[in-house]
Formats: structure tokens, C-alpha cells, sequence
């Protein structure tokens, strides 16, 4: 009883933290989402009356607005880039290769966030502005590399994962049959119908590695997750028509 | 004379009765060729492939645990499968605005 209790203890100790961590950087995300959208309206607004009333104060307020919607934009990467972190952390079939990667890109472009803000902060005018800004845009098509491959990673780690385990499973079956045969039954149908099982499970394979050029492409090319996330459920699809052979057959012999 | 005219009588019944169940059986002829060239070719089933035994006999092998557990395996990836969220909404990347600028007027 006391040994249940320490595991119930080391459950809630390790299991638990990691699902909190990853709601916790979800909540902080959507904060600053509003946060971002709340400033990047102010800045319209006050583009606007700046180019019309062409006034000091105007101007004034624009430089306010202007620096408060950059610095929300930086601050929405921030928070993003550790929402992907808990992420890959609570996605068990990510290789902890990748998650050590991963966490060594956002360290690198938290530093990068980082010294954009010190220069945002301190810009006085709408030129010096204007210019951190574009430090930010020149730097997102990386930033968006990165993040969207992070999330390919995890789609594709998912579904190889899902793979292996059909792969083995046909395996065991397989193994069963000889055995069945061996026995002196006559499973010779069942071994023919494993073919189509192989045949679906190397279908999946070839649409896998289509749908990973796509998610985790080797260059830095513009990342389309809809397109991978397309391949993944045609793939998927080959993976239930195998998994639907193979409990044919089982039935074929279990009746 | 009487009975000549009895039997003629008599021929033309029979002649008559016969006429009638000629003529039916004409008919019932005519029907039953009639109907069954009216009803349609028997279409073949279509011939669906699958993977079953070529014998109806229960193997020995149909409580076998082994086999059983691989079921259990299959049926559990089964729904792995079914329930994989392959779009997960809460980590799509954000839409930022990526031409904020606003130019001093001289």
C-alpha cells in the first residue's frame, strides 16, 4: 500500500508538470496573442491620425504605439517559441535529440529577441523605429522556419511512432502463422493476405517520406504544414487498410 | 335414326370440350413463355476479395493467446490511429504583421 503510494507520489510529481507547464505556456500564449492584437490596433489607429494631423503630439503618441506593438510582436515570438517547447517536451515520441535541439534554437533566438528589444527600447524616433522593426521582418522568414519545422517534427514523430508499432505487430503475426503452418494448418491464405498487408505498410512509407520532404525539408524553404499535415492522413489511411488485413485474417482463423 | 342423332350429339360435345382444353392449354403455354421471358438475367454478385479461410473449420489455434494479444495490439493502434490530432490548432504558428512601420511626415 505504502509503495502504491509513493508511485501515485511520483506520478503526479513528474507526469503531471510537464501536461501544467505545457498549459500554462499555451495560457501565457494567448494572453500575449491579445495583448499583440490589442497593440497592433492602437498603432493603426495612431498611424492614421499621425498622417493626418501631422501634430507633435501625434507623433508623439505615434513613436508610443510604435514601440508598444514591436515590443508585443517580440514578446508574442518569446512566448511562442516556449509554447513549442513544452510542446515537443509533453510529446513523448519526439526524439530528446531534437528536444535538445530545439531548446537550443529558442535559447539562441530568445538572445536574438532579446538584444531587438534593448534597441526598441531605446529608439526615440519613428526612423530609429522603423528601422528595429525591419531588423525583426528580415529575421522572421528564420523564425518561422524553425517554428513550423518544430511542429512538423512533432506530427511526424507521432505518426512513425504509430508505424514501427504496425510494422512489429505484422511482424508477430507473421511469425504466428509460420507457427500455424508449422503446426500442420494449412495458413497459406493467411500468408497470401500478408502480402497485401506489406504492400499497404510500403504504400505508407512512400507517403510518409513525402509527407516528411514537406514537414522537415532540408532546406530552409517556406514550410507548408497543411500540405504535410495531408500527406500524413493519405499515409494514415494506408496504415488503417493494413491494420484492417490483418484483423481479417486474425478473424479468418479466431472465427 | 334416334341414336345416330344421340352420337352426333355426343361428338360435338366432345369435340367441343376438347376444343376448350386445347385452347387452355395454349394459353397456359403462351403465359408461361411470356413471363419467364420477361424476367431479367440473374446479375452476378460483384465478386468482393477478401482474406478468409478456404474451409469453414475452427483452428486449433482460435483461443491461442498469442494471436489474441496481436488482435487486442492491432484494435489498440486501431484507435491510436483514429484519435491522432494531425492539425492541433493551439501550436499553429501566429499571424504577425510583418510591415509595421510608420513614416515620419515632413
Amino acid at each position: 500500500m505504502k509503495r502504491l503510494g509513493v508511485l501515485v507520489l511520483l506520478f503526479f510529481l513528474f507526469a503531471f508538470p510537464v501536461r501544467a507547464d505545457y498549459q500554462k505556456a499555451y495560457n501565457d500564449y494567448t494572453y500575449n496573442y491579445g495583448l499583440y492584437r490589442q497593440a497592433y490596433s492602437n498603432y493603426q489607429v495612431s498611424k492614421s491620425s499621425y498622417a493626418t494631423y501631422r501634430t507633435l503630439t501625434s507623433q508623439n503618441d505615434a513613436v508610443v504605439k510604435l514601440r508598444a506593438v514591436l515590443t508585443a510582436r517580440n514578446q508574442l515570438m518569446f512566448v511562442y517559441y516556449d509554447l513549442l517547447t513544452e510542446k515537443l517536451n509533453a510529446t513523448a515520441e519526439v526524439t530528446s535529440e531534437y528536444k535538445t535541439t530545439f531548446f537550443n534554437i529558442k535559447e539562441s533566438e530568445k538572445k536574438w529577441l532579446i538584444d531587438n528589444q534593448t534597441r526598441i527600447n531605446a529608439a526615440s524616433t519613428l526612423d530609429d523605429l522603423n528601422g528595429v522593426a525591419k531588423e525583426f521582418e528580415n529575421r522572421y522568414p528564420q523564425m518561422d522556419y524553425e517554428t513550423r519545422f518544430a511542429i512538423g517534427t512533432i506530427f511526424l514523430s507521432r505518426d512513425s511512432d504509430a508505424q514501427r508499432s504496425v510494422d512489429q505487430v505484422s511482424k508477430n503475426l507473421s511469425a504466428k502463422l509460420t507457427d500455424i503452418n508449422a503446426a500442420g494448418e494449412d495458413a497459406s491464405w493467411a500468408q497470401r493476405g500478408m502480402v497485401n498487408v506489406q504492400n499497404k505498410l510500403d504504400l505508407y512509407t512512400a507517403k510518409y517520406a513525402e509527407a516528411k520532404e514537406v514537414l522537415n525539408p532540408l532546406t530552409g524553404s517556406k514550410l507548408d504544414i497543411l500540405a504535410g499535415q495531408r500527406k500524413l492522413m493519405e499515409a494514415n489511411q494506408y496504415l488503417r487498410d493494413s491494420i484492417n488485413f490483418m484483423l481479417e485474417i486474425i478473424k479468418g482463423i479466431t472465427g | 335414326m334416334n341414336d345416330k342423332k344421340n352420337l352426333v350429339i355426343i361428338l360435338v360435345v366432345v369435340v367441343f370440350i376438347l376444343m376448350v382444353v386445347v385452347t387452355g392449354v395454349l394459353i397456359g403455354v403462351a403465359m408461361i413463355l411470356s413471363a419467364s421471358k420477361s424476367t431479367p438475367a440473374p446479375v452476378p454478385a460483384p465478386v468482393v476479395q477478401t482474406i478468409t479461410p478456404p474451409t469453414a473449420q475452427v483452428s486449433k489455434f482460435a483461443s491461442d493467446s498469442g494471436l489474441l494479444k496481436i488482435r487486442d495490439d492491432l484494435k489498440t493502434l486501431q484507435s491510436k490511429i483514429d484519435t491522432m490530432d494531425l492539425f492541433e490548432q493551439q501550436i499553429t504558428p501566429p499571424t504577425l504583421d510583418l510591415n509595421i512601420s510608420i513614416p515620419p511626415q515632413n
